[in-house]
């Protein structure tokens, strides 16, 4: 094999390709059938296992060198079977969530399961860093981030037509390329052998994975519970990024949360919407006949409707059109014109088809307006028309789109939405008639902390719209389970207040709060021991609301775009109170979040044993300090790469407002665009200050795109979804070039100062980027967006320094 | 009859012994286990009603856990008995039948049969227990389970949940032990006025909320939070 051969740009190619579509389609099947948390952290896993083989091609260099081709071929041939054995104990650990802090084998199976995921990148990473090592780095790299662009947008693509768990199996084959490719290089004979266990091996996992029940549901997601009801079976399933939507039918199915205790009416069995197994949205029997609907009336948001008087029951916007239980409620209470926002285009296909006879095809009531467009997109094109009153709405309704306890438990702390920010509210009362009413119903949880941070939201969002005496604007109720919030741009008036208490204590639920409110009047029907929800918004509407926000046990900071909503109510205080009462309070600190925290706290530990191990065993004989400066610049281009694409995510995806299409396209066309600066390296900068100008390059960019990102795409606003998204590929073009320029050009350093050092260089490059994915998502979390990319600023700066004095040893 | 008949009989009887008979205490490898679990998680947290840390100590709670978990039978958490269920923490057991101020007369609903525990804890207080299972493995299982162990007055059924069982209403307490997304309201009218129901409100494993509803009047129900309970209760009292 010799340096420059096309096999080999193909090899890394094809596995870069497979490494990052295996870690898309990884990510689906986790939410599928386990938790969107363990989604994040194969992110995490998959740089961990880059970075092993940084560090064990450094210590197997000779060898590798004395037999490169057996060498590659056993990466090549282990790459496709890690990747099996890897999938395949991924799915049957049986690791539970729920159970950390009380089983302790619970940990046990998480770190197995962490190990199972990192597994095959290892091996992925050993061909990619191999190859780097003894061939050009400019057009390795180069190979490697198109692969993985291309993996990224492939992936997208398919999981719009496969179960995630066909995609895993389509990559695995996939796979096996490289195997064969090397195989070709050597003979026919071995090319066909190879081709014939190759494809017996994918065969025999196709046809073992129902055996293996690879795509058994965890039992505590809801749609478990759904199937053990009796005649319980999946009527069908749509497949696409942004999630796996499954239609149950099963006798005894309801979902009525925050239903009266006294409802006089029956409730239907319901057909069941499930996203990604979990958050059920009904769909009730329809036949036109509105008494077989009654039972909506009692249910907590069904006061929004009651606000507005029956003349302006004009126009109604469904936030999160679901099973349609939003249209039945407008149906209900007489709203004339419907129009309903539905951000998965599945759940319209299945409304309108299979469910249609079902559901009285509501999706297609001559009165509707069905709009498949996320909430945020829909607000800022609705803007321009809504000016005019008659287009405006007398109630606009987010519906309760969240599964029940994700926000309770962390679960969904790395999840962020920017349907519930201030702007988003902002956005929203600006579509309102001048009578009109916004409601938005939570889930009650435990520790109290969403719909105490959702009233925030919404009091901010008041008050940036330049009103006053907020405390006049704001309604509370709660039921057993749920709690809606209902707010104006006009003052609520005493007839407002008087049907609210009516509705309430019709249907035994508590006002929690109105303008004028009595405290005695607050636990009516429900009694805890404190009125927690009624002090809190009483505080959160009077001058000491900044108090109230920083003394609370639990972060209600309200979220704006900068800084979404992350489903995190998580203060550091509460681990003083684990350490005081031990792990069993865990349940009821947010312990989803620590659970990240102490993943960040393991891929530290590993990285750093991973990065000293190979030092030591080689007795390495260059000085201290250029290993340290070594680790250090390959350390912060790492880290700098990914506090930027992260935030960067950011803004694009609220400028596209479809986040799992746009994050492929812009992960792709970064990866692409890196690549290409990558392979063009050799050609920019070249000389011996080439490293350090071409960091500052990467530093000034980032700047320019802080601060003029936002500007250069807003006339594009307006544009069709495939004109914005060339438009935002576009835009990052020379900022993508940019960044592929540092890794190469100081590997290529290193091959000149310290040859054996560069898969170590390579590997210390992965290992930061596991700590700088779960690092920039915390900062976010703690600190918003802009603190990470200003972080990357520094990062790239202190790369640059770096780069003098690596340049110095040259 | 011929000794060797008699004999054969006597074996036949003694062989059969353990699957109709209550569970004999005497011989019990659990009972001090048991024991301390009443004394450690129960009465040292205030449930001091003696007919509950009765049926405690006496119901076999490890014959109602699967086989694997029988060990940890007394431990201080919830166990998973599969379906997406779990035979709760002892505590909680214990705490919700005290919240129902049951006499000897009571005639008592249970909604959610899971592994019949809470039947069997009730039974051993109440008059009468009716319990319903939607999920018909855990149904069978359960039932199977309460005859085992001598409970002679709870009647499990089969069916779905949300409609209660009208045909013994009313009754002088209901218990839900599933817990619930929301509280169905054919259970309300199944309560006699005066009656109390027990229920956890919120995902499972995950916290609840314990509730003890009162019906005063016909149209009036009145709702307390008891405690927020996971797998213990909540540090703040």
């Amino acid at each position: 094999m010799k340096p420059g051969s096309r096999a080999v740009w193909v090899i890394v190619f094809v596995t870069s390709f497979t490494l990052l579509g295996h870690e898309i389609a990884l990510a689906r099947v986790s939410a599928l059938v386990q938790w969107q948390n363990l989604a994040a952290i194969i992110i995490g896993m998959a740089m961990l296992g880059f970075g092993a083989s940084g560090s064990v091609i450094m210590l197997l260099e000779p060898l590798i060198k004395r037999h490169l081709f057996k060498s590659m071929l056993l990466f090549a041939l282990a790459y496709p079977i890690s990747l099996t054995l890897g999938f395949i104990l991924y799915c049957k650990i049986p690791f539970n969530p729920f159970e950390v802090g009380l089983d302790p084998c619970q940990i046990v199976f998480l770190l197995f399961k962490l190990g199972a995921m990192a597994m095959p990148f290892f091996f992925g990473a050993m061909v990619v860093g191999t190859a780097l090592r003894f061939f050009r780095v400019s057009r390795i790299y180069f190979a490697n981030l198109t692969g993985s662009g291309a993996g990224a947008l492939a992936v997208v693509f398919l999981l719009y037509r496969f179960h995630p768990m066909e995609i895993v199996i389509i990559i695995i084959a996939t796979a096996m390329v490289p195997f064969l490719v090397l195989l070709g290089e050597k003979s026919t004979l071995s090319f066909v052998t190879g081709l014939i266990l190759s494809v017996t091996w994918t065969g025999l996992l196709f046809l073992s994975v129902n055996g293996l029940d690879l795509t058994r549901v965890s039992q505590y997601k809801a749609i478990s519970g759904a199937l053990t009801l009796p005649d319980a079976k999946i009527l069908a399933q749509r497949f696409s990024p942004l999630s796996t939507v499954q239609a149950v039918q099963a006798t005894g199915l309801r979902s009525t949360p925050g239903l009266s205790l006294i409802t006089p009416v029956p409730v239907p069995v319901h057909k069941g919407l499930f996203f990604d197994g979990q958050a059920m949205s009904p769909i009730a029997p329809y036949n036109g006949d509105n008494t077989a609907i009654a039972y909506l009336d009692h249910m907590p948001p069904a006061l929004a409707h009651h606000l507005v008087p029956m003349e302006h029951r004009e126009r109604i916007l469904i936030v999160g059109m679901g099973g349609g239980e939003g249209i039945l409620g407008a149906n209900l209470h007489g709203f004339r014109q419907l129009v309903g926002l539905e951000v998965d285009r599945n759940v319209i296909d299945l409304m309108e088809t299979e469910f249609a006879g079902f559901s009285g095809d509501i999706y297609h009531q001559e009165n509707l307006v069905v709009i498949n467009q996320d909430a945020r997109a829909y607000a800022k094109s609705a803007r321009a028309y809504a000016r005019r009153a008659r287009d405006r709405f007398d109630l606009i309704e987010i519906r309760m789109i969240d599964a029940a306890g994700s926000a309770a438990s962390g679960l969904a702390a790395m999840h962020e939405t920017y349907l519930y920010t201030v702007e988003a509210i902002q956005e929203f009362l600006n579509l309102l008639a001048p009578h009109g009413v916004l409601a938005i119903s939570r889930w009650v949880t435990t520790p109290p902390g969403d719909v105490i941070k959702m009233a925030n939201i919404m009091i901010h969002a008041l008050e940036r719209s330049g009103i006053e005496e907020v405390a006049e604007h704001l309604i509370l109720i709660r039921s057993l389970q749920t709690a809606t919030l209902v707010v104006s741009n006009q003052k609520f008036s005493q007839e407002q207040i008087r049907i609210t208490r009516k509705f309430c204590d019709q249907r035994l639920f508590d006002a929690i709060y109105h303008p004028g409110i009595k405290i005695e009047e607050t636990q009516r029907f429900i009694r805890t021991e404190h009125p927690v929800y009624h002090d809190a918004i009483q505080a959160l509407v009077s001058q000491e609301a900044t108090a109230f926000e920083r003394a609370y046990p639990f972060e209600i900071t309200p979220a704006v775009d900068d800084r979404p909503y992350f489903y995190h109510f998580f203060r550091w205080h509460l681990v003083h109170e684990i350490l005081q009462t031990g792990t069993r309070t865990i349940a009821f600190t947010q312990w989803g979040y620590l659970v990240l925290l102490i993943l960040l706290a393991m891929a530290l530990g590993a990285s750093l044993i991973f990065i000293l191990i190979p030092l030591v065993l080689a007795r390495d004989s260059a000085a201290p300090p250029l290993n340290l400066s070594l680790g250090a610049y390959f350390s912060a281009i790492a880290t700098g790469f990914f506090f930027v694409e992260i935030p960067l995510m950011q803004k694009l995806i609220l400028f596209l407002s479809a986040p799992a299409v746009s994050m492929g396209v812009i992960l792709a066309s970064l990866l692409v665009f890196s690549g290409l600066g990558a392979c063009c390296s050799d050609r920019i900068f070249p000389g011996r200050h080439g490293l350090f100008s071409s960091n500052l390059l990467v530093t000034a960019l980032i700047l320019i795109y802080w601060t003029g990102l936002d500007k250069l795409l807003a006339p594009c606003a307006a544009w069709p979804m495939p004109g914005k998204m060339a438009a935002a590929t576009a835009s990052l073009l020379p900022l993508g070039m940019a960044m592929g320029l540092p890794f190469p050009k100081g590997l290529t350093l290193v091959k000149e100062i310290s040859p054996t050092k560069v898969a170590w260089a390579f590997g210390v490059n992965n290992l930061f980027s596991v700590i700088a994915t779960l690092g920039a998502a915390l900062v976010a979390i703690l600190f918003g967006f802009d603190r990470v990319l200003s972080l990357a600023v520094l990062f790239y700066l202190a790369a640059a320094m770096l780069s003098l004095k690596l340049a110095s040893h040259a | 009859m011929r000794p060797a008949t008699v004999t054969l009989l006597t074996l036949l009887l003694v062989w059969l012994q353990p699957a109709t008979a209550p569970a004999d205490m005497t011989n019990d490898p659990f009972g001090a286990s048991r024991k301390k679990m009443v004394a450690t998680q129960i009465r040292s947290r205030g449930v001091s009603d003696p007919a509950v840390l009765r049926a405690m100590e006496d119901v076999p709670r490890h014959l109602f856990v699967p086989e694997k978990l029988r060990d940890h039978a007394h431990e201080d958490r919830p166990l998973a008995i599969g379906f997406g269920q779990t035979i709760s923490q002892p505590y909680v057991v214990a705490l919700m039948t005290k919240l129902l101020d049951l006499t000897e007369a009571s005639r008592v609903l249970e909604v959610g049969t899971g592994s019949g525990y809470q039947a069997a804890i009730l039974s051993r207080i109440a008059k009468e227990v009716f319990s319903v299972e939607i999920v018909s493995p855990l149904h069978l299982r359960a039932k199977q389970t309460l005859k085992e162990t001598g409970c002679t007055n709870v009647t499990a059924i089969h069916r779905d949940g949300f409609f209660g069982w009208k045909k013994h209403a009313p009754y002088d307490a209901i218990i839900v032990t599933c817990a619930a997304e929301s509280v169905p309201p054919p259970l309300i009218q199944q309560l006699r006025i005066g009656g109390v129901m027990c229920i956890p409100v919120g995902p499972p494993f995950r916290v609840q909320n314990l509730l003890r509803i009162t019906r005063r009047a016909k149209d009036d129900v009145r709702t307390e939070v008891i405690s927020q309970v996971r797998f213990v209760p909540l540090t703040r009292p």
